[in-house]
């Protein structure tokens, strides 16, 4: 991870229906459909609230999915998306 | 020791002509494939051991391979090669081609060794065809008829085969089987398929005309096939591995006409059928087609389940459900032989729960569906099942990676049961980042309005601006903002 690297933080909409998310989990990797680093989580941290930065390094492209997750599991991934240099792309 | 030498530099002079090379559709340059900025516009004819990175883009409608040791990757944004003239937009989508055809040898040469690598793909929906880093309609180690060996060692993964996805109409996608090694003289021995799609095809998705040897097919996932087994094995099928694989409507597409059976390795003499593993795959229908044999049938001389004998089979942990058919569509038949052993496959809703094997325990026909979601072919288990038999390495993990048995149970099935499992939560959507500089505005507004409602319309210094407190949202601390304010 890049010292200077920009921090990032994410916004998602809560899951409908199913049951109650206790947190959720960012994944991240630098291809599409491939998030081998992760989890970066906060058991507090609920619905569409802020997410603390994960220290992406610069100039790199990652690609970033949002799980949510309870004592029972964790639910597939969410949308993906691109973050490069601390914007999305 | 003259002689050896001169083969020791014969050799080393063959290792140092192979090269990596570049492939961009609509690339500028001198078209040489050197590098990114001078990639080659088109598949060039393959050379021997060659690497060649693609990017994005349509390729040649039939890319022939005739020579040994190559391997063609998708470019990434993680693995293109060379940085010389590289842009992430290379590597973040799709390059496709029409037919590969792969062209063996006597003896096994010829396109021996080749590694098709699409990279990439969605690993939480093997059916997304798009998220494949290649897509092919088919790959063939020679037309039907001729007179060329198959090719040996061939590796595929991550690449989406098949016509488009939704196709329905039966035989009406054109294409035949996406995967094959035909001819009366194709042997198919030490394949590798991985992470693959192969889906929506006329007659077999998996198939070589004259026999596979050593052929592991894993994490892959087989859909809307029309009228065939998916995997056949005909002439021989020996030394195979097939599992944690998805068959979901993998033969049959207009009901009630259906296919053998999903898996079928058999039509031959006896010897061609031994020692072969499926274990930890899904077996879905939801179409209501039929099977007129069975789900996994191994052995058999072609005209009936009887008189060529398979020995050595291992069927462990598969999940067969909705399949329907003519009294035995569900079943698990190993013919004869010796040393075959069944145990903890689970049904539920299948016409028929039988397995036929030398040894068989735990095998479980539901009483009450056990998934988390059958309507939508999630097969995952939402309860424990009654207990399997316990199973060591590799055989003790499903295609999730779950390490079966951790809770004591050894569930039975294709899916290890997660506690708690079928009630976690639904997954977050619309996932995208801060609008730093929405939030920005929109406090500053707020903060324009505060001083206002104090101070009236008198205008202020910026030294005099509070200090914004972006520090704590709800109670909790952004650093992130912070940190992407200052920058």
């Amino acid at each position: 991870v890049h010292p200077a690297s920009p921090g990032t933080s994410f916004l998602w909409d809560a899951p409908v229906g199913g049951s109650s998310p206790t947190g959720y989990r960012l994944y991240w990797g630098t291809s599409s459909g491939s998030y081998p680093n992760g989890p970066h989580e906060d058991a507090g941290f609920n619905l569409s609230e802020l997410h603390n930065a994960l220290g992406l390094a610069v100039d790199t492209t990652y690609f970033v999915v949002a799980r949510a997750y309870n004592g029972d599991g964790e639910s597939v991934n969410s949308n993906e998306i691109r973050v490069r240099n601390g914007a999305q792309v | 020791m003259k002689h050896v030498l001169a083969l020791l530099l014969l050799a080393l002079c063959s290792i140092g002509q192979a090269a990596t090379l570049y492939v961009r559709q609509g690339a500028g340059g001198s078209n040489d494939g050197s590098d990114w900025n001078n990639a080659f516009t088109a598949m060039p004819t393959l050379g021997a051991g060659n690497v060649y990175y693609v990017a994005d883009g349509s390729y040649t409608a039939s890319l022939t391979c005739s020579v040994a040791g190559v391997t063609i990757n998708k470019a990434t944004i993680a693995s293109h090669g060379t940085s010389t003239g590289w842009l992430d937009s290379y590597g973040d989508g799709q390059a496709t081609f029409g037919t590969i055809t792969v062209q063996g040898a006597v003896g096994g040469t010829g396109c021996s060794g080749l590694t098709i690598d699409g990279k990439t793909r969605n690993e939480s929906d093997w059916s997304a065809g798009s998220a494949y880093g290649f897509k092919a309609t088919d790959i063939s180690s020679i037309d039907d008829f001729g007179s060329v060996y198959c090719a040996h060692g061939l590796t595929v993964r991550y690449v989406n085969l098949g016509a488009v996805t939704g196709t329905s109409s039966a035989g009406s996608e054109g294409i035949d089987n996406v995967l094959k090694g035909s001819g009366f003289r194709a042997n198919c021995a030490n394949w590798l398929v991985q992470r693959t799609f192969l889906h929506n095809i006329t007659h077999f998705c998996l198939f070589c005309a004259n026999g596979f040897d050593g052929v592991t097919v894993e994490y892959s996932r087989f859909q809307d096939a029309w009228g065939k087994e998916a995997i056949r094995g005909q002439i021989a099928f020996k030394n195979g591995v097939i599992r944690w694989n998805q068959f979901h409507n993998a033969c049959g597409f207009a009901s009630p006409d259906g296919c053998t059976a999903e898996i079928a390795l058999w039509d031959g003499s006896a010897g061609n059928w031994d020692n072969n593993e499926i274990y930890g795959n899904t077996f879905y229908r939801s179409n209501g087609d039929e099977n007129s044999g069975g789900t996994i049938v191994v052995g058999g001389n072609g005209t009936s389940w009887a008189g060529s004998p398979a020995s050595n089979t291992l069927i462990y942990s598969n999940t067969i459900a909705g399949i329907d058919g003519g009294g035995s569509g569900g079943n698990i038949l190993v013919n004869g032989g010796s040393g075959n052993v069944c145990r903890n496959n689970l049904w539920w809703d299948t016409i028929s729960a039988s397995v036929t094997c030398s040894t068989t325990s735990n095998n479980v026909d539901a009483g009450a569906d056990p998934f988390v979601s059958y309507a939508t072919g999630n097969l995952r288990l939402s309860a424990a099942t009654a207990a399997g038999f316990t199973l060591s390495s590799p055989y003790n993990a499903d295609m999730d990676g779950a390490t079966r048995g951790s809770d004591g149970t050894f569930d039975v099935g294709a899916f290890e049961f997660v506690a708690g499992g079928g009630s976690a939560p639904n997954a977050p959507s619309n996932l995208r980042l801060l609008d730093v500089g929405g939030i920005i505005l929109g406090l500053a507004l707020l903060g324009s309005l505060l001083w206002r409602r104090k101070h009236g319309n008198r205008t202020r210094s910026p030294e005099s601006w509070p200090a914004w407190g972006l520090g704590r949202v709800g109670g909790k601390e952004v650093r992130g903002l912070a940190q992407r304010t200052m920058t």
